[in-house]
């Protein structure tokens, strides 16, 4: 399954092409049922914004006050817009 | 007093009764604990039911349903610590559990206690907006309000508990901070529940979605909570650099491989003297029992069945609650969720998941805790897997085997024995995630679920925690021993025992010359010993264990074992060790390793050639190395993967494994002329 949002601005990216330290809101995640609803639960969602603190295996990321650790091949199917402020 | 019930491991269910605590009646209500991973709901329930529960922080740990019971002025209160959850709709096997379990407690009227981590409101709120969707009567425990504190985060309770319909109680559980106006709470809500009175109106729909259930969440958090400057940033950036260094590729794994060093080192350290002192306590208890029975078949049965066969498993209790304490203590810190991540680029090649490597560690130091602590692993299929694999690892068991075999193949070459020693741990663990490979491409089909893991603030672990946490991995172990283990151990004893054979002439022929006025005392006692000595080995010979290694030695004859050796074989699967014991006892030789070694080299096939030959010795270490020669394992596995099919497949595979390595290591030796 894959949670897919409007786009208004920006370009979806992998999260993998991310640079460390930037803050984006989800676009879509190519991922199955289970894991989507993990992410949503973890606070992952595409209304909230999250910053990157760590890029490659794991990536890590802060999404309010939970930091989620993530394997790249999960990372790589996680596609975000890069907040348009720091953008 | 608690009481911890078994959810199966392996399908999630909760054994029955669906909740082990009898329904509310009069002066008597029930209430469940709720609240996500790492929020510190055990450790509420510890101070609540002054019980033994497990806090964790790392996902997924809890797979125990725990009880405990809450006296309060004026009734009794049964208190359920449910398993951590993000989100009630999540198709994992915890939050099936607590769906369940919240289905039962709104149609019986029970009470939700909600803990939430007062730092991370937004996030936590969600769970507390479906109870109230789901019109559960709640208490909502604001905890970790220290932590908020620290980071400037100011919380308007009354309004919350406006805004929720429901009690809110701030608290620090960690410190006991809370506890009281908990009580009251908890005192307030059961008489209101009793007394029939109807709940507020819910703030949300029941069929509200996921979606409208977050938004709500993040509106009620921003609406009462005051953020002030944030002066955080040193524990952020505390946490990056430790992050970035704990889950490098190079000084991740050289953390984690001292790390784990010192938990081993710790572990057998810290062992050692305990299981010596259960061992001489057992050793006691059979002389005592040896010394006021008459000789005969009960006294063998007390002395050799029964306290030989619960100090063979007891003798284990030490390092199981060691290890677990050891590991409570890490999973506190925060470090394993790092860990996880640093193992699960190699384990995931195999199938496995980064959380394996606690249990693949821990089965060097034993498979009964390591199988045990698979618990940690949060998929059933990365469970399976790994429980299977497991007993591969070389465990401490078998160091005698492997110190006698070796001894034998190299006892000229002081370097290549111990390589040969080393090369045993490295063949056991190529072995399991070779297997571990075989396993997810066939039957278990499926690649381990990739990582996605909460990884918890770093923290000073908590000591009663760990001790709990030993205390309860403990009695779970023991429960274990004293049923199955046992009875398989004394069935064992007594293939071993019976039937009884007439001591030999030889032996008779030293025993009198022991009794002869004439001889000095010294002399008489090594007389009467090598008599009993030879007495034992024509007991074993004579014996239905002896009787079966006769008869199962053509089986064995392709990997150039007689009956000695295949009679070691079958004695040895009741445990590892024994193989050594009952060497010793054909060889008639003294029970120190160095006399066993001396004896076993001088052993003799019935046409007069060395039972153990280079070939034959290093088919033995072969086997020894990839057979599944535990009982107390089998036990572990079948409670642990949820069936007896899951022990007798690890039991039928790993001999099979075995049996073809040690045949291709001896037919292999004996083509290049070594024999």
């Amino acid at each position: 399954m894959a949670l897919a949002v409007p786009c208004a601005a920006g370009t979806p990216v992998a999260l993998t092409a991310l640079r460390v330290g930037r803050t984006c809101r989800l676009h879509e995640a190519r991922l199955d049922d289970e894991a989507v609803g993990l992410l949503r639960a973890l606070g992952l969602s595409h209304h909230e914004a999250f910053r990157l603190c760590k890029a490659g295996e794991p990536c890590i990321l802060q999404v309010g006050g939970t930091r989620i650790g993530l394997s790249r091949k999960v990372a790589s199917c996680i596609f975000v817009i890069p907040d348009p402020v720091d953008a | 007093m608690a009481d911890v019930r078994a959810i199966e491991p392996a399908t999630g269910q909760v054994k029955s009764p669906a909740l082990p605590v009898a329904l509310p009646t009069s002066g008597h209500v029930r209430v469940l604990l709720v609240g996500n991973p790492n929020t510190g709901k055990t450790t509420l329930f510890n101070h609540l039911c002054g019980a033994r529960a497990k806090t964790s922080n790392f996902p997924g740990t809890t797979t125990a349903l725990r009880t405990g019971s809450l006296r309060l002025p004026h009734l009794s209160v049964d208190v359920l610590d449910m398993p951590g959850i993000y989100d009630i709709g999540l198709q994992t096997v915890e939050a099936r559990i607590v769906r369940n379990a919240m289905g039962d407690a709104r149609r019986a009227g029970d009470l939700a206690i909600v803990i939430i981590d007062a730092a991370n409101l937004g996030r936590n709120l969600v769970l507390v907006g479906q109870l109230l969707a789901a019109n559960t009567r709640l208490i909502v425990c604001l905890n970790m309000m220290d932590v908020a504190t620290r980071r400037r985060i100011a919380i308007n309770t009354d309004t919350l508990s406006a805004r929720l319909g429901a009690p809110v109680v701030s608290m620090v559980a960690a410190r006991g901070i809370g506890i009281g106006a908990l009580r009251q709470a908890i005192d307030d809500e059961a008489r209101a529940s009793r007394e029939d009175r109807p709940l507020p109106a819910s703030v949300l729909p029941a069929d509200a979605s996921h979606q409208t259930i977050s938004i709500w969440a993040r509106e009620v958090a921003t609406s009462v909570v005051q953020q002030g400057a944030d002066t955080g940033s040193g524990g952020r950036e505390f946490t990056e650099r430790m992050d970035r260094l704990l889950t490098h590729p190079v000084i991740g794994l050289a953390v984690f491989m001292a790390v784990m060093g010192g938990l081993f080192w710790a572990l057998f350290g810290l062992a050692d003297m305990p299981m010596r002192l259960i061992d001489a306590t057992f050793a006691s208890l059979s002389g005592l029992v040896s010394h006021y029975l008459p000789a005969g078949a009960i006294r063998d049965l007390l002395t050799d069945g029964v306290i030989g066969g619960i100090a063979g498993t007891v003798v284990f209790l030490p390092q199981i609650c060691f290890l677990f304490f050891l590991i409570s203590l890490l999973e506190d810190t925060g470090y394993l969720a790092r860990a996880a991540f640093v193992m699960d680029r190699f384990l995931h090649r195999f199938g496995l998941p980064g959380h394996a490597f606690v249990p693949l560690l821990t089965s060097h130091a034993c498979a009964l805790p390591g199988i045990m602590s698979t618990r940690l692993i949060p998929d059933r299929r990365d469970r399976l897997v790994t429980i299977l694999v497991a007993p591969f690892m070389s465990c401490s068991a078998r160091l005698p085997v492997f110190v006698m075999l070796t001894s034998l193949l190299f006892a000229d070459h002081p370097i290549l024995a111990p390589v040969a020693f080393a090369g045993c741990f490295m063949l056991g663990a190529g072995a399991a995630f070779l297997s571990a490979l075989l396993f997810s491409n066939t039957i278990l089909k499926g690649r381990s679920r990739p990582m996605i893991l909460e990884l918890p603030a770093y923290q000073v672990p908590s000591l009663r925690n760990a001790l709990l946490t030993a205390r309860d991995q403990g009695l779970s172990f023991l429960q274990t021993a004293g049923t199955v283990i046992m009875a398989i151990c004394v069935v064992m004893w007594w293939l071993s025992a019976y039937p009884k054979v007439a001591p030999p002439a030889e032996a008779v022929a030293l025993r009198t010359q022991a009794a002869a006025p004439a001889i000095a005392p010294d002399e008489s006692a090594a007389l009467v010993v090598r008599a009993e000595r030879l007495e034992a080995r024509a007991q074993q010979a004579g014996s239905l264990a002896g009787w079966m290694g006769h008869a199962i030695q053509p089986v064995f004859a392709p990997l150039g074992y007689d009956w000695q050796l295949s009679a070691g074989l079958l004695t040895s699967f009741l445990a590892r060790e024994v193989f050594v014991s009952t060497m010793a006892v054909l060889a008639g030789s003294g029970d120190d390793q160095n006399g066993v070694i001396a004896g076993v080299r001088t052993m003799r096939r019935e046409d007069g050639r060395p039972v153990f030959t280079p070939a034959t010795a290093a088919s033995a270490l072969v086997f020894f190395v990839l057979a599944m020669q535990c009982l107390p394992t089998l036990a572990v596995t079948r409670r642990e993967a949820g069936g007896l099919k899951w022990a007798l497949l690890q039991l039928g595979y790993m001999s099979g494994v075995a049996y073809l390595a040690a045949f291709v290591t001896f037919q292999s030796l004996r083509m290049w002329g070594i024999s």
